[in-house]
């Protein structure tokens, strides 16, 4: 086989046929010089698939957001008839009751626990690996328990539900909060990896003289659970189902 | 239960990550990925009323933002503004303790993106940062799979040109 760029292209991309990929692999065994471009094109791949997924961790811009809630109000002059045809799954009680006590408070002396050399820069990422102080907190973490992040308590973590999607991969959604800002977040694991999908700023923060976390009055963003409607395939996961995946590290 | 325009609505917010990623793979920039998006999303919820059903929604909106893109880039030039793109340093959130990534990483590749052609850089887009196949990639250019691999082998030959130096990237022929 004469290997062309676009075979060595299909090669790095799947797209070759079983037989085809066999021999591909043998003349890359024995030829360096195709090793190093192979491997130099997978690292770019790479670089590049990790700067572009950066922006997901940017909270939306607020005026995004709004503009889409006021939909299809701020249209209603030209908007025409059309019939309602959706019907939407629905989370679970359990998880109707997260979404209502994220409004309250959630105590840090429940279920807390402190990670050690934990820096904020560690929970931003697009692709939460295993290195990743928040990549623990996705795959242990029960949903509706809080986690302080670090030793004074400044940044908290709320898994607030899970559940599986069409592709059968498994997201979880949950909330980072410091005594600044705070955003509600939408993870999805991906070939051993958490994968941000999706970041809004959320209404609640850290109160610095109770160590509590607070919501103002406003619910969740109906954006976000918007989003998450479309990914979800079925209802989001009990709360035994996902202790569950988690024992099965999430295969 | 909601109506169709709010699924309608619904169906965008679900677009909106893979639709601010490919703005900030348009525009190189996070600010202007941004204002690119909004301009986006207004101009497509202006135009619900032209939306026919079974349009791509997907297709439709993609196509206004880049649409929208090409515009403001034309509007730049007549302008004459020369702000680098890839300029990290003006990002407001890439900062600190915000950091996402290496600022040199992000900067090179940036700039080495930013140095290909539009439609490799859309190619580049589509199957390495959100992983589409080569029939998804060919269906949503409207391209044959060939162009696509073709289109793609230049790309990523033009990127190992330029993040790895002129001796990598040359064409082998290997028996």
């Amino acid at each position: 086989m004469i290997i062309t760029d676009e075979i060595l292209n299909a090669y790095l991309d799947g797209e070759l046929s079983v037989d085809d990929i066999a021999e591909v692999a043998a003349q890359i065994k024995k030829s360096s010089e195709l090793a190093k471009r192979i491997e130099n094109m997978r690292l770019n791949d790479k670089s590049i698939a990790e700067t572009y997924h950066a922006i997901d961790t940017k909270p939306m811009p607020d005026s995004i957001m709004e503009m889409l809630e006021e939909f299809p109000e701020s249209q209603k002059t030209v908007l025409p008839f059309r019939k309602k045809t959706s019907v939407r799954a629905s989370a679970p009680i359990w998880q109707m009751a997260i979404a209502a006590s994220i409004m309250l408070f959630i105590g840090l002396g429940t279920g807390r626990y402190i990670m050690p050399s934990v820096s904020v820069t560690d929970i931003s990422a697009g692709i939460i690996g295993p290195e990743n102080t928040l990549y623990a907190v996705l795959e242990n973490q029960p949903s509706a328990i809080a986690v302080a992040l670090t030793a004074n308590n400044d940044t908290l973590v709320i898994p607030s539900m899970t559940f599986r999607t069409s592709d059968n991969s498994y997201c979880r959604e949950y909330i980072v909060t410091t005594q600044k800002s705070s955003t509600q977040n939408v993870a999805c694991r991906i070939e051993n990896n958490w994968v941000v999908k999706l970041s809004v700023g959320a209404q609640g923060k850290l109160s610095p003289e109770s160590g509590l976390y607070q919501t103002a009055s406003q619910t969740d963003n109906p954006l976000i659970n918007s989003y998450i409607q479309g990914l979800m395939m079925d209802d989001a996961l009990s709360a035994e189902d996902e202790a569950l995946i988690m024992q099965k590290n999430w295969q | 239960m909601s109506t169709e325009a709010e699924q309608w609505r619904d169906d965008i917010v679900v677009l909106l990550p893979r639709l601010r990623r490919y703005c900030f793979t348009l525009t190189g920039s996070a600010t202007d990925a941004d204002d690119l998006l909004q301009n986006t999303i207004e101009k497509a919820l202006s135009r619900y009323h032209q939306f026919e059903q079974g349009t791509d929604l997907d297709k439709w909106m993609f196509r206004m933002c880049k649409n929208l893109w090409i515009d403001e880039w034309r509007s730049r030039r007549v302008r004459g503004d020369t702000v680098d793109p890839m300029d990290y340093k003006n990002e407001p959130w890439i900062d600190g303790e915000d950091q996402l990534v290496n600022k040199l990483k992000m900067s090179e590749v940036g700039s080495a993106m930013n140095e290909l052609q539009d439609e490799q850089r859309v190619i580049i887009y589509l199957i390495a940062i959100e992983g589409y196949s080569y029939k998804e990639a060919s269906k949503f250019l409207n391209v044959p799979i060939g162009t696509v691999m073709s289109r793609l082998a230049r790309a990523r030959k033009a990127l190992e040109i330029l993040l790895q130096g002129p001796e990598m990237g040359t064409q082998r022929r290997l028996q």
